[in-house]
C-alpha cells in the first residue's frame, strides 16, 4: 500500500538470504578460522571445486544418468502400476473392502527392508533399482488415488445417475477428473520416493549412481565430492517436484494447490 | 461400528496370499532364495525368537528408533512452535526448511555415520533426520491453523504467550500433530535400517544384509516380519494414544503426512 513498508516478500527474501548468508559465514569461520579438519566437514573451495569438477566438467554425469534413469523409469513403472490397481479398487466395492484396510497396513511396513533381497536376486545392474524404485513409487500414488476416485461430488454422481450414464461415463467424467489432484499429490511423493529407492538400491550394491559415489567417497574421506553428489541428488529431488507441481497446476488447472503448501494430506477411506 | 465383515474383509487377501505363498514355493520352481518357504520363515522366527537369537538385533533396531523419534520430533515441534510463534524466526527458517525437505534425506546416510561414528548414535542421528520433517511440517501447519478468534480472546483477558500455545494452539495443533508422528514412526524405522545396511553389526538391518549376501534368505524374511510388525505396532500405539488424546475428534488420527524420507 504505501511506499514506506517492507512487503512480506520482501522480508521474506531477506531473512532467507540473512540465514544462508549466516549459514555460508558459520562453514567459512569454521574451516578457515577453526581448521575444522577436511575430512570432516569440506572446506567450502573444495565444495565448489567438487561441485565444478563434477557438475560442469562432467566426472559425475554418469553417476546422475544412472540414478535418475533408474528413478525416472521406476517412477513411471511404480506410478502407472499404481494408478491402475487404484482404478480397479475403486471401481470394485469387493476389492475395496478386501484390499484397503490391507493397504493401509502395508503403509507402515518400512518397505526399504526388501532392498537388499531384491539386489542380490536381481543383480547388481540398474534393474535392482529401477524395481526398487517402481515398488517405492507405487504405494503413495496407489493410496492418494483411491482415496480420491472413491469420494466423487455426490450431487454430481446424482445427476450423471439420473441421467443414465453408464458405468464408463461416470469413471472418464467424474471420478477421475475429480482424483487428478490428488494423483499428483501422490506423484510428488513417488518421485521423492523412487529417488530415495535408488539411492538405497545403489548403497546396497552398484557399480554407478550417486548412491554409490557417495558412499565411496565417504570411504575414500573424499567428502567434498560425497557433498556435491548429495546436493546433486537435492537438486534433482527439488526439480522434479518442482516440475509435477508445475505439471499439475497445468493439467488441473481448475484447482489452486497452495504454492507454500509443505504438507500434502491425504486420508484414506474409512473401511465403508 | 466395526462389523465382523470388516475383519473378514481383509483377511481374505491375507489368507490368500499366504496360501499362494505356499503353493508357490512347493508346487512351482520359485527360487527359494528370492522366495523360501514360508514355514522355513516361520521356523527360523519361533527359533530366533525362543532362543533369544533374535532379541539383541530387535532391542538395537528398537531403542535407535525410538531414540531419534524422540528427538527428531522433539527438535520438530520445537522449531514449529518458534516459527508459529515468532514472524522473524518464520521468515528465516521457512523457505530453506522446504528446500532442504525436498532432498532425499536417505542420501546424507554415509556423511552422518562419518561425522557420528560406527555406533549406535548414527542410526539415533539418521533415525531423527529422517522423522523431523513429517512432524515439522504438519504442527507448523497444525499450530497456524490455530483459532484466531480464540487467540485475541486469550489476549484480551492477559493470557501470555505460553499459555496462549498450550491452552489453545497446541490442542489445535494435537491431531496434525499425531498424524505427523504416526509418518514419523515408519520414517524412524526406515532411517535406522538404511543406516543399519551401511555401517551396524547388529540389528535387524543387518540381518537382513548379512542374509542377502550369505543367501539365507529365510532369516531375511524373519527380520522383515519383524520390522513390519514393529512398524505396525508403533503406528497402531500412536493412532490409539491419539485417540485418547485428541478424543474430541475421532477422524484426527486416521490423517496421513507426506512420508519422503
Amino acid at each position: 500500500m504505501s511506499g514506506l513498508a517492507w512487503s512480506e516478500t520482501s522480508l521474506r527474501a531477506i531473512a532467507t538470504a540473512a540465514t544462508v548468508t549466516l549459514f555460508a559465514a558459520g562453514w567459512c569461520i569454521a574451516s578457515y578460522a577453526f581448521g575444522l579438519p577436511p575430512e570432516v566437514i569440506p572446506q567450502p573451495h573444495q565444495f565448489v571445486a567438487a561441485v565444478w569438477q563434477g557438475w560442469v566438467l562432467g566426472t559425475m554425469w554418469t553417476h546422475m544418468g544412472a540414478t535418475l534413469g533408474a528413478a525416472l523409469a521406476g517412477f513411471c513403472i511404480g506410478c502407472t502400476l499404481g494408478a491402475a490397481t487404484a482404478l480397479l479398487i475403486s471401481e470394485f466395492a469387493v476389492l475395496r473392502r478386501a484390499l484397503v484396510p490391507l493397504l493401509m497396513g502395508l503403509q507402515s511396513i518400512p518397505l526399504v527392508a526388501i532392498a537388499p533381497l531384491i539386489v542380490t536376486a536381481v543383480g547388481f545392474g540398474i534393474a535392482s533399482k529401477i524395481l526398487i524404485a517402481a515398488l517405492f513409487a507405487f504405494f503413495p500414488v496407489l493410496v492418494n488415488l483411491v482415496s480420491a476416485l472413491s469420494s466423487p461430488r455426490q450431487d454430481l454422481l446424482a445427476l450423471y445417475r439420473a441421467c443414465a450414464a453408464s458405468r464408463l461415463q461416470i469413471l472418464v467424467n467424474v471420478r477421475v477428473p475429480a482424483a487428478a489432484g490428488a494423483a499428483f499429490a501422490g506423484m510428488q511423493i513417488a518421485f521423492a520416493l523412487s529417488l530415495i529407492g535408488a539411492v538405497v538400491g545403489e548403497f546396497v550394491a552398484a557399480s554407478s549412481g550417486l548412491g554409490f559415489l557417495i558412499k565411496a567417497k565417504v570411504g575414500e574421506l573424499d567428502v567434498a565430492t560425497a557433498f556435491a553428489a548429495t546436493a546433486a541428488l537435492a537438486v534433482t529431488g527439488a526439480a522434479g517436484i518442482q516440475f509435477i507441481r508445475f505439471m499439475h497446476r497445468k493439467v488441473v488447472f481448475w484447482e489452486r494447490p497452495d504454492p507454500a503448501d509443505v504438507t500434502v494430506q491425504s486420508a484414506m477411506p474409512r473401511s465403508t | 461400528m466395526r462389523r465382523p465383515a470388516d475383519f473378514i474383509y481383509p483377511a481374505v487377501p491375507v489368507g490368500v496370499l499366504v496360501a499362494a505363498w505356499f503353493l508357490a514355493t512347493h508346487f512351482l520352481h520359485v527360487s527359494s532364495f528370492l522366495l523360501p518357504k514360508p514355514e522355513l520363515v516361520a521356523l527360523r522366527l519361533a527359533q530366533g525368537l525362543a532362543s533369544g537369537e533374535l532379541l539383541p538385533h530387535i532391542l538395537a533396531t528398537l531403542s535407535a528408533a525410538i531414540g531419534g523419534f524422540l528427538l527428531g520430533s522433539g527438535t520438530a515441534l520445537a522449531v514449529a512452535a518458534a516459527m508459529a510463534e515468532s514472524r522473524w524466526v518464520d521468515r528465516c527458517l521457512y523457505l530453506p526448511l522446504v528446500g532442504i525437505q525436498s532432498m532425499p534425506k536417505i542420501a546424507v546416510s554415509p556423511i552422518i555415520a562419518m561425522w557420528v561414528g560406527f555406533g549406535l548414535g548414527s542410526m539415533v542421528a539418521m533415525a531423527a533426520v529422517t522423522c523431523f520433517f513429517p512432524v515439522f511440517a504438519n504442527s507448523l501447519a497444525g499450530f497456524r491453523g490455530a483459532d484466531k478468534d480464540l487467540v485475541d480472546l486469550y489476549r484480551v483477558s492477559g493470557g501470555s504467550r505460553l499459555r496462549i500455545l498450550f491452552n489453545v494452539k497446541l490442542p489445535t495443533a494435537a491431531s496434525a500433530i499425531l498424524s505427523g508422528l504416526q509418518v514419523a514412526a515408519v520414517l524412524a524405522l526406515i532411517g535406522t535400517v538404511v543406516m543399519e545396511f551401511l555401517i551396524a553389526s547388529r540389528g535387524l538391518g543387518f540381518l537382513i544384509m548379512d542374509a542377502s549376501t550369505s543367501l539365507d534368505s529365510a532369516q531375511a524374511y524373519a527380520a522383515i516380519l519383524l520390522l513390519g510388525i514393529s512398524g505396525a505396532a508403533g503406528t497402531h500405539a500412536i493412532r490409539a494414544a491419539g485417540r485418547r488424546i485428541v478424543f474430541w475428534n475421532p477422524e484426527a488420527s486416521t490423517g496421513r503426512a507426506e512420508g519422503s524420507a
